[in-house]
This record gives C-alpha cells, sequence and structure tokens, in this order.
C-alpha cells in the first residue's frame, strides 16, 4: 500500500514543517510500532498533519474524528458485563453437569442383588421383631393381617378410613427399616452380600462415557473462552470448576449422613453411591483437563479444515493469543 | 447512513464524497467540492469494531453451520451403516422385504450425494483427497468407538477383553462395505457441489459490484 521506503524524522521532507510532538501513546496503523515522542508535520502536498513511524516509514494522518459520545464505552461495558455474567452461568452450570453425571454414575452403582440382600435382611429381622398393626374396628372393614409377634397393635375407632389405617401400616414400616438400618455395621453388610464387587454394579460406569464427554466438551469451551489464562491457570480454573462440582456433592453427602435411609434400595444407594461419586468426580478431572489444555489447539485445526482462509483471519485471535502467527488469508 | 463529515472550510458535508487515494502518501483523501480543502477519511472507532464483531459473527456462524452439517452427515452415514447391517441380519434369517431395500437404497443415495456435495463445497480450500479421505477416516473411527461403546453395554457385565476387542474389529471392517458403497455413489455429489461453489462465488461477486455501483451513485448525487 504504502511505496514509501522506511525513514526517520532527519529523512523527512526539508518542506514540512514541525507543528507539535505526539505525547499519548499512539501506534502506526501498518506496523503496530508506538508514534510517542515522534514529531507532528505540517505536509506541503494537502497541508495536512501527519506523523512518520519510525520503523516502518508510513505516514499516519493526525486528523480523526472525534468520538461521537460515551455511548461506545457504555456499549463495552454492557457487553463485557454480560459476558462475564455468561461465564458465571456457564461456570455453575459445568460444575452442576459434572456432579449431576457422577451422581448419576452413584445412583446406577449398587446391584440389584445387593438391594434385595438388604430387603431379605430385613425381612428376617422384621418377621423376628414384629411391629406396629393399626386394625380398623369399622364395621366391615378388612384389615390385613401382619406378624405381630412381639408388636403393637393400635386399635382405630370404627369410622376411621382404611387410608388411614393403610398409611399407619406403611409408616410403621419405614420406621421399622430405619431402626434396623441403624443397627447395622455396614461393612458386615457389604462383606455379607459379598464384597465390594458384588455390591457395585460395573455398568454403573459406562456413565463415565457421557461424563467424558460433557467434561471434555466443556473443559474445550473454557480453554477458548478463557484466552488470555496459560496452561497453569486454566489448570488451576479446573480446581475451581471441580471444587464448585465437590461443593455441589456436599448436598447429598450431607443427607445421606444425618438421614438414615427409609427402604432398601436408598439404604443399597448410600453405601454404593458416596465413594463412586467421589471417584466419578476425580474420574471427571482427567477429560475436563484434557479439553482445556487441547481446546485452543483443536478450535485452530477444526477453523483450519472447517473454514476457508478469507474467514479465518477473523478469528486470528485464537492464533495469536498464544504467540502464533495469525493464519494466512 | 454515513457518518457526517462536515469541512472545516465550508461546512459542507462530505459523508457522501468518495475518497480517493493519494499518491503520495497513500491515505484516502477527500477534497471538498466546495472549497477545496483536503482531509482523510478514518473510519470511526465505533465502525470499525461493529464491522469487526460482523466479521467474527460471520466466521462463527460459518463454523457452526460446517459443524452442523459434518455432525449431521456422521450421524446420517451411522444410520445407514447400522441399516445396512439389520438389512443383512434380515436377510440372513429370511426377512428381507422389498421396501426396506427401497427405503435402505433411497437413504444411502440421498446421505452419498448430500456427502460429495459438501465435500466438494464446504471443504473446496482443502485438496479433495484430504478431505475424502479424511471423512472416510473420521467415519470409521465412530464406527468402532459406537461400536466398542455398544458392546460393551450389551454385554450387561465388564466384557471379557479378548471377544470385545474382536467384536468391534468385526464390525469396524464389516462397515467398511457400506462405507465403501457411500463414498463410490458420493463421487456423484461433485457436480452438485461445484454448482453450489460457482453460486456461492457468483452471488458474492454481484453483491460487491452491487455495492460498489451504490457507492458511486452516492457519490455522484453529492
Amino acid at each position: 500500500m504504502n511505496a514509501i521506503d522506511p525513514v526517520d524524522d532527519k529523512q523527512a521532507n526539508v518542506s514540512e514543517q514541525r507543528v507539535s510532538v505526539i505525547v499519548g501513546d499512539r501506534l502506526c496503523v501498518h506496523c503496530g510500532y508506538n508514534l510517542t515522542g515522534q514529531n507532528i508535520y505540517r505536509e506541503p502536498h494537502y497541508d495536512l498533519l501527519i506523523a512518520r513511524c519510525p520503523e516502518c516509514g508510513s505516514v499516519a494522518s493526525v486528523l480523526e474524528y472525534p468520538v461521537l459520545g460515551r455511548w461506545a464505552n457504555r456499549w463495552a461495558a454492557l457487553i463485557a458485563a454480560l459476558w462475564v455474567l455468561v461465564l458465571l452461568v456457564i461456570w455453575l452450570g459445568t460444575s452442576g453437569a459434572l456432579f449431576g453425571l457422577s451422581m448419576a454414575t452413584g445412583a446406577e452403582g449398587a446391584r440389584n442383588e445387593f438391594r434385595t440382600y438388604i430387603e431379605d435382611s430385613y425381612k428376617q429381622w422384621e418377621a423376628q421383631q414384629g411391629g406396629v398393626t393399626a386394625l380398623n374396628t369399622a364395621p366391615g372393614a378388612v384389615n390385613t393381617t401382619f406378624a405381630t409377634a412381639g408388636g403393637t397393635v393400635i386399635m382405630l375407632p370404627p369410622g376411621t378410613p382404611p387410608q388411614i389405617s393403610a398409611f399407619i401400616n406403611r409408616g410403621s414400616r419405614f420406621a421399622k427399616f430405619t431402626t434396623w438400618w441403624s443397627l447395622q455395621d455396614k461393612v458386615t453388610l457389604v462383606q455379607g452380600a459379598g464384597g465390594v464387587r458384588a455390591v457395585i454394579d460395573p455398568r454403573a460406569f459406562l456413565m463415565w462415557v457421557p461424563l467424558s464427554m460433557v467434561a471434555f466438551i466443556l473443559g474445550c469451551f473454557w480453554g477458548i473462552a478463557l484466552l488470555r489464562r496459560r496452561r497453569l491457570g486454566l489448570l488451576i480454573w479446573v480446581g475451581v470448576i471441580m471444587a464448585t462440582a465437590g461443593v455441589y456433592a456436599l448436598i447429598p453427602t450431607l443427607i445421606w449422613l444425618y438421614e438414615e435411609p427409609s427402604y432398601p434400595w436408598s439404604a443399597a444407594e448410600r453405601i454404593v453411591a458416596p465413594p463412586l461419586l467421589v471417584l466419578s468426580l476425580a474420574y471427571a478431572v482427567v477429560p475436563l483437563s484434557i479439553g482445556v489444555l487441547v481446546g485452543r489447539p483443536l478450535a485452530r485445526r477444526l477453523i483450519h479444515t472447517l473454514l476457508p482462509p478469507k474467514l479465518r483471519s477473523s478469528l486470528s485471535l485464537l492464533w495469536t493469543t498464544d504467540g502464533y502467527d495469525p493464519p494466512r488469508v | 447512513m454515513t457518518i457526517a463529515h462536515v469541512c472545516f472550510g465550508c461546512a459542507r458535508d462530505l459523508a457522501g464524497v468518495r475518497a480517493v487515494r493519494d499518491p503520495h502518501y497513500a491515505l484516502s483523501l477527500v477534497i471538498c467540492p466546495g472549497c477545496g480543502k483536503t482531509y482523510v477519511r478514518q473510519t470511526h472507532p465505533f465502525h470499525t469494531r461493529w464491522i469487526a464483531s460482523l466479521r467474527i459473527g460471520t466466521a462463527i456462524t460459518a463454523l457452526i453451520f460446517q459443524n452442523a452439517v459434518a455432525v449431521t452427515l456422521i450421524f446420517s452415514t451411522l444410520a445407514v451403516i447400522a441399516g445396512a447391517f439389520v438389512l443383512g441380519y434380515a436377510a440372513m434369517n429370511g426377512e428381507l422385504t422389498p421396501q426396506a431395500m427401497i427405503n435402505l437404497g433411497v437413504s444411502l443415495a440421498a446421505v452419498s450425494i448430500v456427502t460429495g456435495a459438501w465435500l466438494t463445497a464446504g471443504l473446496s480450500h482443502i485438496s479433495r483427497w484430504r478431505a475424502w479421505l479424511g471423512w472416510m477416516l473420521l467415519v470409521v473411527l465412530l464406527v468402532g468407538l459406537s461400536a466398542a461403546v455398544s458392546l460393551a453395554a450389551l454385554a450387561g457385565r465388564v466384557p471379557d477383553l479378548v471377544s470385545w476387542i474382536v467384536g468391534t474389529s468385526v464390525i469396524t471392517v464389516a462397515a467398511c462395505v457400506p462405507l465403501g458403497i457411500i463414498m463410490v455413489l458420493a463421487l456423484a455429489g461433485i457436480p452438485l457441489g461445484k454448482l453450489i461453489l460457482s453460486a456461492h462465488r457468483a452471488f458474492v461477486r454481484g453483491r460487491f459490484r452491487w455495492r460498489r455501483r451504490r457507492r458511486a451513485l452516492g457519490a455522484t448525487l453529492l
């Protein structure tokens, strides 16, 4: 574009009149050199104010439009705030997704045989203990017969709807299961069921396939979104995401710790899910870390493959941010 | 609407005056037709950033479109390959129906032609053999991956490693037959791809000419 050879101030045309000096930062439009400290001349051809780049010799006009108003900066601030908000939501979403898939692994982890084993053990105990039975004394009411050896029978007044007696019977069963559960030694229970391998269903680990895919894709997103972060910064961010997922995981863990289960299915889940949840979260770190580290190179490769050169140059930030030359047009 | 550019000499708005490239400094100059004063036409930073954002938006849209087409074609190809397996199984059991064959044939032809057209028009910037070979390798890889996952899920427990590897390999190799047919038929999509490519180029050229004419018209009117 510019046919003028690189020159310095000494080579400037003698008829150019020195007017002033650039005191602020002003980059050369051709080579990006900072023109601060360069002289401003009144050139003789058009009577324009110009400065010369000492690096490439390009002439830069110093006449320009004033910014029309403050709206440019306001819009920029608004867009930046929106971007931060979006990143915040995606951060919480990423942790939530990883927690959810890890939780699903834990929930699917108990074998049906283990659940049946717990139920059978409980039924044996229940048969020995007896229970609370609500008998409806209403004329014509049909009462289910329970094993009540050593148990309690509550006589409900006549006219009580049958749903009430059914509700009391069911409630007492849940309460009894909770009592039985609190008496159990969990390690003995697992050993009685045949050990850890007999308790955990390996099919639950199939959930690691979607977990890996989701973690990798989200990792790629973060690798691209956090453009200014280097590898260490990205890995620290992985730690932040996983810490948030760990905070999410505290909610079911606390429930498991402080609330006794009321039926065999939840009891089996209570034994199997916590270690699987922790294991799955620990595993999620691997695809997430790979994703954040390869996200940018993968995006560059994808852009290189799928976009024609003209469109690639618009996304050159992905190259320049890692110190590479922008893609050639 | 262009941004106002008022002449300091005679206050005439130079927004519609076309800039000329000056021979001395290679600057875009606007010479006031009223008083003859010269100004440098510079783009407003707001406008520059807006144009840059539009360009990034266009590039991202194109990337999403290309990805969407690629993903759709991958799933369609995998579905056709799975359909071919199902049909082969039905043929072995003597349950093959003409309608099923017609359905598979139509799907296979459609997927092939669209694949050929997309590999020609959508990936015109990379050499043809790289695009086609890369596409085939990608599909084979995905077939192998889905076969491995499906076998593990069907086994009901962690499968025996040897039978798992053998099963995955057999399915992957067998998938190469319908994939080969798709790629051969995809050659028929090349003319369609070339047609799309020339239509797109003609559209872009036409738009460029129209913009230039409009700009020239605007300058003449002022």
